[in-house]
């Protein structure tokens, strides 16, 4: 009796560990208050090259091609994406974001390379793209920090962001709603 | 449990070791099934090909890890896993080491999210203390296993729920501060 009693104990201390696991995953996928200032805003671009798909894609992105994806252009020059490589890089949550892939625009690849290994960046998809001939080749995307969808390969929609937590919401936000879309038409 | 079932003080001691063992698989093997991508990245970051693999061998880990630390506080099997612990550890410390080497800067994740320092020297100490662990549990005497049972399953609990409060600090302080509440009509 009493080593069923113990081990009940003990089912009921693992479901605690669970839910501090899961409070965990939680906190580090929604915006944090407390930290540096940066704005939350999710802006939209309006770019004609929404829905296009790469004629080819560069090494570390070729994953992209295949179900859904997001691209943070980044370039090793400005202040804001230096934000956002360390958001990403130090908040575990945003390192288990397996659709996610990083482009450095730089000046040559050495700058490149450089600011993907100052970041801690090595581990995540990129792709030094440089002075950010395909990203603007193939999107016309001529500004950073920006967040680039796909769905397929297809470019979806593109965002000037500066907090990757509020830019995670703003995409499961645009997903759920497109995935509502279709059932109210049907209804 | 028989009068002649009575746990010696060397049998509380070894019940004590497989707890902490135990609480220590439990806590990073829960960490691994609920949150693999951020050691997934870590271990990646020193052995770049693991990053092809995604994160289910991280999950079927904490797994094994889970069913080490139930095992360990099964009174039969308690030999085996200490032994798969010690093989464990081994692995954790191998790892660190590596990090060490490799100059990890990425998060480790060992236990969740909360784990925010790169594999290194912590992971090494962690590791060699599941070893020695291991090897107290392989050369003690053999223990009743009905109270080796009740007793370390207890104490398993115990550490467990502790370990949990600490890992989770930053996320409880602020849910236990007060904060004034202004009464309006």
């Amino acid at each position: 009796m009493l080593i069923v009693l113990s081990f009940a104990v003990l089912v009921l201390a693992i479901g605690v560990l669970v839910l501090f696991a899961m409070m965990g995953e939680l906190s580090a996928r929604v915006p944090q208050g407390g930290g540096p200032e940066r704005s939350t805003v999710i802006v939209p671009l309006e770019t004609e090259r929404i829905g296009h798909s790469p004629g080819h894609w560069p090494p570390g992105l070729s994953h992209l091609k295949q179900g859904d994806g997001c691209l943070l252009v980044l370039s090793s020059s400005c202040t804001s994406c230096q934000d956002v490589a360390m958001q990403v890089t130090r908040n575990p949550g945003h390192l288990e974001w397996q659709e996610m892939a990083v482009l450095v625009s730089a000046f040559d690849a050495k700058t490149g390379k450089e600011f993907v290994s100052t970041h801690g960046l090595g581990p995540v998809p990129h792709y030094v793209d440089e002075r950010g001939s395909w990203v603007t080749g193939e999107f016309s995307i001529r500004q950073s920090p920006v967040a680039l969808t796909f769905s397929g390969g297809q470019l979806m929609a593109a965002y000037s962001f500066h907090d990757v937590a509020a830019l995670r919401a703003a995409i499961s936000e645009t997903r759920q709603d497109a995935a509502r879309q279709p059932e109210r038409t049907g209804s | 449990m028989g009068r002649d079932a009575r746990v010696t003080a060397a049998g509380w001691e070894i019940a004590a070791v497989s707890a902490l063992t135990a609480a220590v698989l439990l806590s990073a093997g829960v960490a691994k099934i609920l949150s693999p991508g951020v050691l997934m990245r870590s271990v990646a970051e020193v052995f770049p090909p693991f990053a092809r693999l995604g994160p289910l061998p991280v999950r079927v880990f904490g797994s094994i890890e889970c069913a080490m630390a139930i095992s360990l506080l099964a009174g039969p099997a308690r030999v085996p896993a200490a032994v798969a612990a010690a093989v464990a550890g081994g692995m954790f410390a191998i790892l660190g080491g590596l990090g060490r080497a490799r100059g990890s800067a990425l998060p480790c994740g060992c236990f969740g999210v909360g784990s925010r320092r790169p594999l290194g020297w912590m992971n090494v100490a962690t590791g060699a203390v599941l070893v020695l662990a291991g090897l107290a549990e392989t050369t003690a005497r053999p223990v009743p296993a009905g109270p080796y049972s009740t007793a370390s399953a207890l104490f398993t609990a115990i550490a467990v729920v502790c370990s949990g409060c600490w890992a989770s600090r930053q996320l409880i302080g602020p849910l236990l501060r007060t904060r004034s509440v202004t009464a309006e009509g």
